[in-house]
């Protein structure tokens, strides 16, 4: 009694420890995390994947779930996690890294045959699929060769986390081909094909190129269906070769259409063979043809001479006349008939086709449903030939009452959300009703639901017409709500996964909304570090985990070219970029110019994310010029400057750009021509300093060759000795340039520019690095780069002001050519008080573009229209780019 | 009363151990290229498999599971939604049940060479017989299938519990 007591007691106790214990385990808290074999990714990404944070409370779920998603790295073999007082033990073991790859016992085929085989490189980590694919891959093509018994074996060494791979071949012996055989129509030619002789290896891979060359040559030489196939047998290569038909083709009859576009559509028929059956194809092809261009009573009959190897078809062709829509009615509507002439494929003016009208007639009647006129009614068209070869066509139309909604019933489990979708629906009631409305109500609806949490959303619908109103009714069913979860970055090998979370919105625990994924998507892409992102969702119950699978660009990048300019002569430049410095898409341009007359060599270091998405630039450059009169080839001066800038730059409302820069320049000129000297500053070493800042708005749809669009900018230098610099001076300049598309292919491109500058202090004068020269291929063509404005015994010695307009038509040609008239004027004064627009200089002008990815290579002449004595009729300038 | 003491003994040994040594959260059984199978989705697994087929062992839970994975991973390249056994069979109807038909002259075949143990006339049994074939050609089929997938995906076990 006293025993079963104790015992009962015990089990009492035991119990009581267990039900504690276990309740005390569901409640642990982590109070520490340690990770050991980790290095693929950082602590910080492991334990934000798998879930886990120091302090919180331990979930098991959650890290069961948390292993899946830092599995999908696909880096790891296995992933411990043991908690031991209140410290979370996580053992991790990665897959290991290919430090190096061997061949070994290599005899007929090169190393470098074998790597080029490999579905892996050094660097990798091991993936057992990928090397057993490679060693079955190297097999089959050894055996393709004539090596039927050849082998790989695979040694793996592992140290630590690296591992050494030697492929050890044995190529085994080959079979050899004794004699070679030739069968059927061969010549010599086509002999020449083969590269293989007796007593080579029975080469698989030689022969299929063999065929392949054979096949292009007998294609070549006309011939339609040519057959070449080879045997193997007893050591002895057999091959065997057919030459195809050969078709002659001639058409008669065609007065409208070519004989090439039409032989173009038959010979498309002929490509692996020729028969009766495809002689019909090609009749009704062009049959089709010709009806699609008006000719519906055309007809087609081929004469066919077949002998052995020629196959001669004459088509002849009696064409009836062209049909051309003169007119097309419509007998009685309500909407705008030029509404309905553009939705016609039987347009006024254009081809008449019959096959056609009938389609033409159910535009009609879906355009009018668009329209609300729901019970619309189009009669079969009436087409008339009124004159010869001239049509009419009438659509007669009962169009009926349009219908409007009356009335949109939702029903939907709770009110969340109804508030916002009733302001929805009101916008809609009493407008024309279509289908297409219909769907749209649907679909706005499912998208309020969608951006707050509700992915699986489905929306019911439907609609009765009576009359002319439309009673609507939408039943809603929102499914379960959805949070955002974790998101996992996967593919990027060079750009730092920190980086990239930066660049997603902070989005955990909110409604998930799918549009959200999509602007991340393009912030992603906006990097330019890459050239693929797909965003996969990985769901939950309760979240939504997005998985971002991205392919990363090339991030370096070498560029160079030389050319030729009426100003430079020769010219030629080497450029180095790269856009993902750290992995954090920092970026570095450098870039050198050099000339007959200029040498520039700069350097460029640019942080796109300094601070959220202000940009910090960094430049410094080096410049050697000797500034020449283009016709003299006189040494105006000698400069040779460096300069540093640094400052911000930040984009903002969609097209708005602003930039603030400090400037330093150190400049020194020498073998000044004494005309162009204005102070005494112009000669030697001058030091100038000072902030720049600039607003720019730019609609342009290409940067390069815009057709459409605003480009309209603000730039402010100020100077101050008390920033160091030597002269004291205020310049600012704008430009707006708009282009519109006339019509497709013709653009009308405009252009204002100004600029003056203020002097202050006791600075008088501005020195020659600083003036304004004008003149030349991107300003005012009909004059040598530079020669505008103040003179000084003939040679311009630049000014304080400025203005210049440019108007440009650039019509497309064809291909890649433009061709581009133009009027530039335009002037350069001494000071802003002698700004007159009496004395604008006018040019007009004819250029020739070829359209390049980078912009066009052009020649353009400018005639002078105000020309005065002693000046030259007009200037011809080479450049690439356009004029502004 | 010994073996109760005992037991009681171990379960008390074992709560004490379990305090001492650390708690087991979770680990990875198994992987199909980057999915893994956890421990914790092995025991959920195990348990329920041990319900319906009281021997089955360890080993054959983890291979099913493996099976299973290779399909829902192939199931989700396809674009296919929705939960686990939805998946599933919208891609075993896809790329297997599509494929499968049972010509009459193999209904009729079984038939005949069944037909003492059948022991019933041909049109009562039709319906039945083309289950049973289909069935067949649906557990084969599958069978191949899972195995051809098998070859070109990363498969490794890492531990069986």
């Amino acid at each position: 009694m006293r025993l079963n007591f104790v015992l009962s007691f015990v089990k009492f106790f035991l119990i009581l420890i267990i039900f504690i214990s276990s309740a005390y385990a569901s409640e642990d808290i982590v109070e520490k995390i340690e990770i050991n074999g980790l290095s693929s990714i950082s602590k910080k990404e492991f334990l934000y994947l798998m879930g886990i944070e120091e302090n919180k409370k331990l979930n098991r779920e959650e890290i069961n779930r948390g292993i899946k998603r830092v599995f999908l790295k696909n880096v790891f073999e296995d992933i411990r996690v043991e908690i031991d007082n209140k410290v979370l033990r996580i053992a991790v073991k990665e897959k290991p890294i290919i430090e190096e790859i061997k061949i070994s016992g290599n005899i007929h085929f090169s190393e470098k045959f074998y790597k080029n085989l490999l579905l892996f490189n050094r660097g990798d980590r091991l993936n057992e699929i990928q090397l057993n694919k490679t060693k079955k891959k190297i097999e089959e093509e050894l055996k393709k060769r004539g090596y039927l018994n050849g082998k790989i074996r695979v040694d793996k060494i592992q140290k630590g986390e690296r591992l050494n791979i030697e492929l050890i071949v044995d190529e085994g012996s080959p079979i050899i081909i004794k004699s070679i055989k030739w069968e059927g129509s061969v010549d010599e030619h086509i002999k020449a094909f083969l590269k293989l002789q007796p007593n080579d290896p029975f080469d698989k891979v030689a022969l299929e190129d063999f065929i392949q060359r054979a096949r292009e040559y007998l294609q070549k030489q006309g011939l339609i269906g040519s057959d070449i196939k080879y045997s193997f047998k007893d050591s002895e290569l057999t091959i065997f070769v057919q030459q195809g038909i050969r078709v002659k083709v001639e058409i008669k009859g065609n007065e409208s259409l070519s004989t090439g576009e039409l032989k173009n559509i038959i010979m498309a028929h002929f490509q692996d063979r020729v028969n009766e059956e495809i002689i019909k194809d090609t009749v009704n092809s062009l049959i089709s043809f010709y009806k699609l261009r008006g000719f519906p009573e055309v007809k087609v009959v081929p004469l066919i001479q077949q002998e052995t190897s020629i196959w001669e078809i004459t088509y002849f062709i009696a064409e009836g006349g062209q049909k051309i829509i003169e007119k097309v009615t419509f007998d009685k509507t309500s909407l705008r008939e030029d509404e309905l002439k553009v939705i016609l494929f039987n347009k006024e003016g254009a081809p008449f086709n019959y096959d056609e009208l009938l389609n033409d007639r159910q535009r009609i009647e879906d355009f009018f449903r668009s329209k609300g006129y729901y019970a619309v009614k189009v009669y079969q068209p009436e087409a008339k030939e009124v004159e010869e070869n001239k049509m009419h066509i009438t659509f007669k139309i009962e169009e009926n009452k349009a219908v409007k909604i009356k009335s949109i019933e939702l029903s939907v489990f709770d009110d969340f959300l109804k508030e916002e979708i009733n302001t929805l629906i009101d916008n809609y009631k009493e407008r024309l009703f279509s289908d297409a409305v219909f769907f749209e109500i649907k679909r706005k609806i499912r998208e309020i639901y969608l951006k707050n949490g509700y992915p699986q959303t489905l929306i019911d619908g439907k609609y009765e017409i009576k009359e002319d109103k439309a009673f609507i009714y939408i039943h809603v069913n929102k499914g379960s709500k959805k949070v955002f979860g974790r998101s996992i970055i996967l593919g990027n090998n060079k750009t730092k996964t920190d980086f990239i979370y930066k660049r997603l919105l902070s989005k955990e625990e909110q409604p998930y909304n799918p549009y959200i994924i999509d602007s991340e998507r393009q912030s992603l892409y906006k990097t330019g570090l890459f050239s693929k992102i797909d965003i996969n969702v990985e769901p939950y119950d309760d979240s939504i985990d997005l998985i971002y699978q991205l392919e990363e660009n090339p991030a370096g990048a070498f560029e160079f070219g030389f050319g030729y300019g009426e100003y430079e002569r020769a010219k030629g430049f080497l450029e180095l970029s790269y856009i993902n410095l750290f992995g954090m898409n920092k970026q570095i341009f450098s870039r050198a110019e050099l000339s007959s007359i200029e040498h520039r060599t700069y350097v460029t270091y640019v942080d796109p994310w300094i601070w959220k998405d202000l940009t910090y630039k960094l430049s410094l450059i080096y410049e050697k010029i000797d500034v020449k009169n283009i016709d003299t080839k006189e040494i105006i001066y000698k400069l040779q400057r460096y300069g540093l800038s640094t400052g911000f730059e930040k984009k903002f409302l969609d097209y708005f750009k602003a930039e603030l820069l400090y400037e330093v320049n150190y400049s020194k000129t020498w073998d000044v021509m004494p005309e162009v000297v204005i102070t005494d500053k112009d000669i030697g070493k001058i030091f100038i300093s000072g902030f720049k800042g600039s607003l720019i708005y730019d609609t342009r749809d290409n940067v390069f060759d815009p057709k459409k669009g605003w480009l309209i900018g603000v730039t402010s230098k100020i100077s101050n000795k008390f920033l160091g610099s030597e002269i004291n001076f205020l310049k600012t300049s704008f430009y707006l340039n708009k282009y519109t598309e006339l019509t497709p292919g013709l653009v009308l491109a405009n252009s204002i520019r100004a600029g003056w500058a203020w002097l202050y202090g006791d600075s008088k004068d501005l020195p020659i690095s600083e003036r304004y020269f004008m003149g030349g291929r991107d300003t005012v063509r009909g004059y040598a780069q530079n020669t505008l404005g103040p003179k000084k015994d003939g040679e311009p010695t630049g000014g304080n002001a400025f203005l210049i307009g440019n108007i440009e038509l650039r019509t497309h040609l064809g291909k890649n050519f433009y061709l581009i008239n133009f009027l530039d004027f335009g002037n350069v004064w001494s000071r802003v008080g002698e700004v007159s627009l009496s004395s604008l200089k006018y040019t007009a002008g004819i250029g020739l573009r070829y359209k390049t990815p980078v912009g066009p290579i052009r020649i353009d002449y400018g005639h002078k229209l105000n020309r005065e004595k002693g000046e030259s009729r007009g200037e011809i300038h080479f450049s690439i780019g356009h004029a502004f | 009363m010994v073996r109760y003491i005992l037991v009681l003994v171990t379960l008390f040994n074992l709560i004490i151990a379990s305090h001492t040594y650390g708690e087991f959260i979770n680990r990875v059984v198994a992987y199909v290229d980057n999915i893994p199978i956890t421990l914790l989705d092995f025991e959920k697994e195990y348990l329920k498999m041990k319900e319906k087929l009281p021997n089955i062992e360890k080993e054959e839970v983890i291979s099913t599971m493996i099976n299973k994975t290779v399909l829902l991973k192939k199931a989700k390249e396809l674009f296919l939604e929705g939960k686990e056994e939805e998946l599933l069979n919208s891609y075993i109807d896809l790329k297997i049940k599509a494929s499968i038909i049972i010509p009459e002259n193999q209904i009729r075949q079984y038939y005949e060479q069944n037909k003492t143990k059948i022991n019933k006339p041909y049109s009562s049994v039709r319906a039945q017989i083309e289950n049973y074939l289909y069935e067949r050609e649906l557990n084969k089929k599958l069978k191949e299938h899972i195995e051809e997938l098998k070859e070109a995906v990363e498969i490794k076990i890492v531990f069986i519990p």
